[in-house]
């Protein structure tokens, strides 16, 4: 194709229009035909203008009482952007600063010649701080700290910018930095607020504006359980941690027009968050709470056949109302001690179990055919292991002289389960020990929602690099071997119904219930049957627990007694067990502890359970 | 060399070219003035006052240019070319990066792109090379001209600059047609073009020229949910595609109707300055402005074009065609850039945006094509070319 020189002129040209025609094409759509539709992205690309907050979820137990809801509360806060559409022309030096928060014209200071003219003696806000419990410089130099940062961004941002565009900048950088109003002070007293909202002309940058509190109904009976809701960027805790998501909801937004009208031009509408129900009754927990006592320990109960927890107490514990938004407020030398009130026992702590494992262990041997239920043992108090005799921890306290495994547990005979462990370790079976073991759950976690699932995996039940009295000591509980409460509990859970459930607390979150989910434990109910006779019998006379009346509930439990020091005799005392359903009342697994004691399990827990059985059934019980 | 007679004088301010030249300056400079932009975190104004100092240069280099004939210009056009290959091979080794490119070369307080003064550079000396030859209407003759205008490219690209590398090609291939080489050596040269896109994209291209590629295509892609294309488009790499169509569309047909006349999106817009300063136009004049921008332009083109179309000389022709072909390219480009319909190179828009190197080469390739309009040329061609 040959062209002459000005049709190829025309063709560059026509080149030119071409390729600007689909240019104008998207002009006019963006600009005109779609205009609306980028004015409304450009709406919100920008900061909101309002944020609309939206009540936490209530947890309630399985009654439907309120066991944390938020309570209504003011919160005082700097009005950022306010404060920084006022200004204020230095008479010094000339320059164009922000108002302070101070109202009066001798009380302000310049932010270039730093002549102080600021309040000297808070006196405008000492009504308020007054009413807040604080010295007037307190508050004065909390509002200062807060205001100055957001000063000093937005002036640095401004530069030498004078004229209309410093104040129309001001106020965009406004928007941009203090499109929240700043907290200065959460959930503060009526009366402070009232004085602040009486008196705004004092103080115009400071305002109340209404907010939420957690509250806590359910008391210091599930402290633990709920932890706190995440502030300030923390995670939260325990089950007000974990249900967050769901909890917190999520606020609105609202976009208002550029122009003089203010019309909402964008809306996006605030989702409460959802209430979440427990499987957990609050009478129950506070009968847990009450069989403790005083002390220090543990009692966790729970559907022996679908996981769900009854009762997941803690002793003892704290006010969650007063550390609801902190625990910064907590005596720091109390914090870290073993009997602090902060640490729960319940499923978060690792403990040594004694011999409430020794069923398990029992049931390893079965599996791997190092014992039968007729099997006899001589227990002569000692056990010589390679030809070294074991250490005093591991002995019986007598000499239990023969024993079949059905004695054993009921009369909880060291020698016996030693004996067992020694000759599995001696023949390759220690394996099958830990298998059995983690059948049962130990060493894993037991599914509560707020649980630390790694930390218990990576503790419990590990013998990595152990001693030989470690490994043997295992079958009684004793040496490196950890559990929870609510492992113990879910393991017993296993022994009665032969299915491993998963423990929850919450029932249902919202409209959408918690499924049970149980595992089989991989062996045969004929093998657990003689374990089980023996843990009935531990509650009969001649057991370890036979003297507290328990056999009436057709309990199957074992007693556990760990020791814990050596120089002087504290032992964690321990009980463990069964029940079948009766009394409207489905079957059961519990675990209790006590912590710290001088008494053996038996003794310690015997009487508490019973207490706790007793009012658990119903008065007639007794 | 001689200077201009009292008549070419009169012409060398050729109306035609000068009158929306200007009036494209001015537009420029009074968008400029409205604007405030962030530099290291801080705000600052008065970008009109410091571009002021770009047109004062540009109009004495101008006024310069416009004096000599632009034969003497050509007939120095080699020695030109090889001083800025220099100063783009100096810019590379002996200057600090500044957002992670070489560009700038500092001279006596003045902040020069040598690969702006390229763009002017090339465009000479291809008109210098072409004027009496034929062998560009073989396929191996193209081979000089092509490696007159790599050789630079490589440089630049090595910058990193795509953007004004990439223009080379247009002025290029503007310059060969026009001169009458055969489309169909163009047309080949192009397809072997685009079967090079691929590993070009895939090894040529850095990691973020890559991403504004993917993000341009991005925003091609249709989006059901409203909240989630926001989201989507709102970050990374569509940033500043998002908020310069944000910028438009609150311009409506004469600006944006908020209170205090702002628009609003402009301040989340980067490099509004330089690059984006076509969202300002459109944003704070609306879509009138930006037609009354675009207006200009093609009549600030149509010009050149008629001067290159009245003179004889085919040297004058070439040179006034690769000025057509750059002002043509950079202006469509970069519109085009701003409104999504190409993905974000980086180029400036010739008259309006900030930068003194950017407003000195335009200025001197006006200047250049009013010298050529100021000089009938009594020559005559080999044929049409």
């Amino acid at each position: 194709m040959n062209l002459d020189y000005p049709r190829r002129l025309s063709v560059l040209g026509a080149i030119f229009v071409l390729g600007m025609v689909p240019v104008l094409g998207r002009l006019f759509t963006i600009q005109i035909a779609d205009a609306e539709r980028w004015q409304a992205r450009a709406c919100a690309s920008r900061r909101p203008d309002r944020v609309l907050t939206v009540p936490r979820g209530v947890i309630r137990d399985a009654r439907g009482r309120a066991l944390a809801e938020d309570g209504e509360c003011f919160d005082l806060v700097l009005k950022s952007a306010a404060w920084l559409a006022r200004l204020h022309r230095c008479g010094t030096c000339g320059r164009e600063v922000f108002y302070r928060l101070d109202t009066a014209e001798s009380k302000r200071r310049c932010t270039r010649c730093r002549r102080r003219v600021m309040i000297e003696d808070g006196r405008d806000l000492r009504p308020i701080a007054r009413l807040l419990g604080l010295a007037p410089h307190d508050l004065l130099q909390r509002i200062e700290e807060r205001a100055d940062r957001l000063e000093e961004r937005v002036l640095h941002a401004l530069g030498d910018l004078e004229g209309g565009k410093r104040s129309a900048y001001r106020e965009f950088l406004g928007r941009d930095y203090g499109w929240r109003p700043v907290t200065l002070m959460h959930d503060v007293p009526y009366e402070a607020a009232r004085e602040v909202e009486l008196h705004r002309d004092r103080n115009p940058a400071l305002s109340i504006v209404e907010s939420s509190r957690r509250r806590f109904p359910g008391g210091a009976e599930f402290a633990h359980l709920l932890g706190r809701p995440p502030d300030g960027g923390g995670r939260g805790s325990r089950l007000e941690g974990f249900l967050d998501p769901l909890l917190r909801g999520e606020p609105g937004y609202v976009w208002h027009a550029r122009d003089d009208s203010e019309e909402v031009v964008r809306l996006v509408e605030p989702v409460a968050g959802v209430d979440v129900h427990l499987t957990i009754d609050s009478d129950d927990q506070r009968l847990a709470m009450a069989a403790i006592g005083g002390g220090q320990g543990a009692l966790v109960v729970v559907h022996a056949e679908t996981g769900a927890v009854l009762a997941l107490a803690s002793a003892p514990s704290y006010d969650p109302e007063r550390y609801a938004d902190t625990l910064r407020a907590w005596p720091a030398d109390t914090k870290n001690r073993d009997e602090s009130p902060l640490f729960d026992r319940s499923f978060a702590s690792l403990l040594v179990p004694g011999s409430i494992v020794k069923p398990f262990t029992a049931v390893a041997a079965l599996a791997a055919g190092f014992a039968e239920p007729s099997r006899v043992i001589h227990c002569a108090r000692n056990l010589v292991y390679r030809g070294r005799v074991i250490p005093d921890r591991l002995r019986c306290h007598t000499s239990h002289g023969d024993m079949n495994l059905h004695d054993a547990i009921a009369q909880s005979c060291n020698i016996y389960f030693e004996t067992l462990l020694a000759e599995m370790l001696d023949r390759q079976g220690y394996p099958r020990f830990l298998e059995v073991g983690r059948a049962f759950g130990l060493g894993r976690a037991t599914g509560l929602e707020m649980e630390a699932h790694r930390r218990i995996e990576r503790l419990s039940f590990a013998f990595d690099g152990a001693r030989t009295a470690d490994l043997i000591g295992a079958a009684i509980g004793q040496g490196r071997m950890l559990l929870t409460p609510a492992q113990v509990a879910r393991a017993y859970a296993g022994l009665a119904t032969g299915r491993l459930p998963a423990l929850h607390v919450v029932a249902r979150a919202g409209h959408r219930p918690t499924a049970p989910r149980t595992e089989e434990v991989g062996l045969p109910a004929a093998l657990l049957e003689p374990i089980r006779e023996g843990l009935r019998d531990v509650a009969r006379p001649g057991g370890t627990a036979a003297r507290f009346g328990l056999s009436r509930w057709g309990i199957a439990c074992k007693t556990g007694t760990a020791q814990k020091r050596t120089d002087r005799i504290i032992y964690n005392s321990w009980m463990a067990g069964f029940l079948p359903a009766q009394q409207g009342r489905p079957p059961i697994a519990f675990a209790m502890v006590i912590l710290d004691t001088t008494e053996g399990g038996g003794d310690e827990c015997g009487p508490r359970i019973a207490r706790f059985l007793q009012q658990f059934y119903g008065e007639s019980q007794g | 060399m001689g200077v201009l007679s009292s008549r070419a004088a009169r012409h060398a301010f050729h109306l035609p070219v000068l009158a929306p030249a200007l009036l494209l300056v001015a537009m420029g400079l009074w968008h400029l003035s409205t604007l405030v932009v962030p530099v290291g975190g801080v705000l600052r104004d008065g970008w009109h006052l410091l571009q002021l100092r770009g047109i004062a240069l540009g109009l004495v280099a101008g006024f310069v240019v416009a004096l000599i004939p632009y034969k003497a210009l050509l007939s120095r056009a080699y020695l030109f070319y090889a001083l800025n290959l220099l100063l783009l091979c100096v810019v590379l080794v002996a200057t600090t990066a500044r957002n992670n490119s070489h560009r700038w070369l500092s001279l006596l307080g003045f902040n020069l792109q040598p690969s702006e003064c390229m763009k002017l550079t090339l465009i000479v000396t291809l008109a210098r090379y072409i004027r009496f030859r034929s062998s560009y209407k073989t396929f191996r003759g193209l081979g000089a001209p092509f490696l007159l205008t790599l050789l630079p490219m490589a440089l630049i690209l090595k910058q990193p600059d795509l953007g004004t590398a990439l223009l080379c090609v247009p002025i290029l291939f503007g310059m060969l047609f026009a001169a009458g080489a055969r489309l169909r050596h163009l047309l080949l040269i192009v397809l072997l073009g685009a079967v090079g896109i691929y590993p070009v994209y895939r090894w040529g291209l850095r990691e973020y020229q890559k991403a504004r590629i993917d993000g341009f295509l991005a925003q091609l892609a249709p989006s059901s949910a409203a909240d989630g294309e926001r989201k989507l488009l709102d970050q990374g790499d569509n940033y500043q595609i998002e908020h310069s169509k944000q910028a438009l569309g609150l311009g409506g047909w004469a600006g944006p109707r908020t209170a205090d006349g702002r628009n609003e999106a402009l301040f989340r817009l980067p490099e509004r300055q330089t690059d984006f300063i076509f969202a300002v136009v459109a944003g704070e004049s609306g879509f009138l402005g930006a037609l009354l921008l675009i207006v200009l332009y093609a009549a600030l083109l149509s010009a050149i074009l008629l001067v290159a179309l009245r003179h004889r000389d085919p040297a004058a022709r070439l040179l006034c065609i690769g000025i057509f072909c750059l002002f043509a390219f950079q202006g469509l480009i970069n519109i085009a850039m701003t409104a999504g319909v190409l993905p974000i190179t980086g180029m400036t828009l010739p008259l309006i945006s900030y930068g003194g190197s950017s407003m000195l080469v335009s200025l001197v390739c006006l200047a250049l094509v009013c010298n050529v309009a100021a000089r009938p040329s009594y020559e005559f061609g080999r044929g049409d070319f």
